[in-house]
């Protein structure tokens, strides 16, 4: 198979998972906004969209992260690249159709490990690059992004205490909705160069460009172009779990959170570090609700949690296995094998998910019962479409 | 990266609680009435003119604020 026609599939697959990232990452921003009545659920994707592309065009520091500092660009080959971007959009379907807000560049992270463990073993992966620039940010921005956001929660509350609820409201909604778009934006400073990095490790594993080379212009508008498709979607089951499942949202709360999520996104992008935007706005909501001394259900903030620490090895074992399909159906066929898999695997989860789908219509339906434990977020809230009957417990789709 | 850490940590409080902040003076200065310890609501002082020019002042600062991070991020984090 021609060289060419490889490179230009593995940058389809690239931006297919960019895709994903999109209206999988769409709650992040917009969830609050959403469940507070701030903005229109269709209003709030377009508009996340829109800036997702902006924000696009800001930063390159992580793509220049994702491209070194991960693994060995040396021993990069086209196969592994397949590989990893198989594992993660495979990871990020599967967390969707379950309404779980885990990680897509934690997905992409850790199928990017898989797959060069894989291919050529411990000696590819930047062992230190991956713990100073994913794992330590990954572990302490939730926590960052809750402090900011309780302090911040307190804050409005108390200089707003004497200010009548609805007065309030109807103020604070506008600065919701400019934190919301804040949100959006810094997401498309993070998420989109992660797609970036990795078209960028393609093309110097394919000979296109040389090592150490910049993000072609290309290469950002349509890994802006493929983010701002994505979101225009719309994650409606993920914007489900984060509005309504954690904690009951007011618009101080929404304004507050927001803005620490933000904050915290802008400025670690700023120094390159590929933050997880799912977990700082999680980390943010929960942080709001703490702030404003409301119930918070841990018991989805726990399965949430759970999902993240299972995210990295999960996605790298999808990331390794299908390196090794590669190997098995073995020379050119194996990249179009891999991709023809995860196509199947999408359109099975999507055929799925039509069963009881979640939209615009019932994004914001109350919740209506915690989860068992052994059952994903998205399953407890029964929401009826018009056109379907629900057995209970019926898995809210998005 | 003690230092990193500390740097995000120190400019996400900045920005993470001092925008929201000003959003809610402006919200406060800008309200025409107040509860008051009773339960009941009476008018907010000084007068509507100056009350919104409080307000703003103060939503003109947190978007010069919200400006600024952009640009920090723009300029600081393309290479």
């Amino acid at each position: 198979m021609d060289g060419t026609l490889i490179l230009a599939l593995v940058v389809a697959a690239a931006l297919a998972f960019d895709f994903t990232n999109g209206f999988h990452d769409t709650g992040n921003a917009m969830a609050a906004s959403i469940a507070t009545g701030a903005l229109k659920p269709r209003t709030a994707v377009l508009l996340s969209a829109a800036l997702n592309m902006v924000g696009a065009f800001l930063s390159l520091a992580v793509a220049a992260t994702i491209a070194k500092g991960i693994v060995d660009q040396d021993v990069v080959t086209l196969p592994l690249v397949v590989g990893a971007l198989a594992g993660a959009i495979v990871w990020n379907v599967v967390t969707w159709y379950l309404g779980l807000p885990s990680s897509s560049s934690h997905a992409l992270v850790g199928a990017l490990v898989g797959a060069t463990l894989a291919a050529v073993g411990t000696g590819g992966v930047v062992w230190g690059g991956l713990v100073l620039k994913v794992v330590l940010p990954a572990l302490l921005a939730p926590v960052i992004a809750g402090t900011v956001a309780a302090l911040s929660t307190a804050l409005v509350y108390r200089i707003t205490r004497r200010v009548p609820a609805d007065a309030r409201d109807r103020q604070l909604r506008w600065g919701q909705m400019a934190s919301a778009s804040m949100v959006s934006l810094a997401h498309g400073t993070n998420d989109a160069q992660k797609s970036m990095g990795i078209i960028l490790l393609a093309l110097v594993a394919g000979g296109a460009v040389p090592a150490g080379s910049g993000v072609p212009t290309w290469v950002v508008i349509s890994c802006a172009l493929a983010m701002a498709a994505g979101t225009a979607l719309g994650g409606w089951r993920v914007i489900r779990t984060l509005g309504k499942g954690l904690t009951d949202i007011q618009v101080p709360q929404g304004m507050a959170s927001d803005t620490s999520s933000a904050s915290v996104i802008l400025v670690s992008s700023a120094f390159g570090f590929p933050l997880s935007t799912t977990q700082v706005a999680t980390g943010s909501i929960l942080g709001s609700g703490v702030g404003r001394r409301e119930k918070v259900r841990w018991s989805v903030a726990g399965r949430m949690g759970v999902a993240w620490l299972i995210t990295l090895p999960a996605a790298a074992a999808f990331g390794a296995l299908a390196v090794g399909l590669e190997h098995v159906v073995g020379g050119d066929a194996g990249i179009p094998a891999v991709l023809g898999v995860v196509s199947a695997v999408c359109a099975v989860i999507w055929w799925r998910s039509r069963r009881a789908a979640v939209d615009a219509h019932n994004v914001t339906a109350d919740w209506e019962q915690d989860a068992p434990a052994a059952a994903p977020a998205a399953a407890h809230p029964v929401v009826v479409h018009d056109d379907v009957v629900p057995t209970a417990p019926t898995p809210v789709a998005v | 990266m003690f230092t990193t850490v500390l740097t995000v940590l120190g400019l996400s409080l900045v920005f993470g609680v001092g925008v929201p902040a000003l959003a809610a003076s402006a919200a406060r200065v800008a309200a025409p009435e107040l509860t008051t310890a009773d339960g009941g609501t009476a008018p907010a002082r000084p007068g509507a003119p100056v009350r919104l020019a409080g307000a703003v002042a103060l939503v003109v600062t947190v978007v010069a604020v919200v400006g600024f991070a952009v640009w920090l991020v723009a300029t600081g984090g393309t290479k």
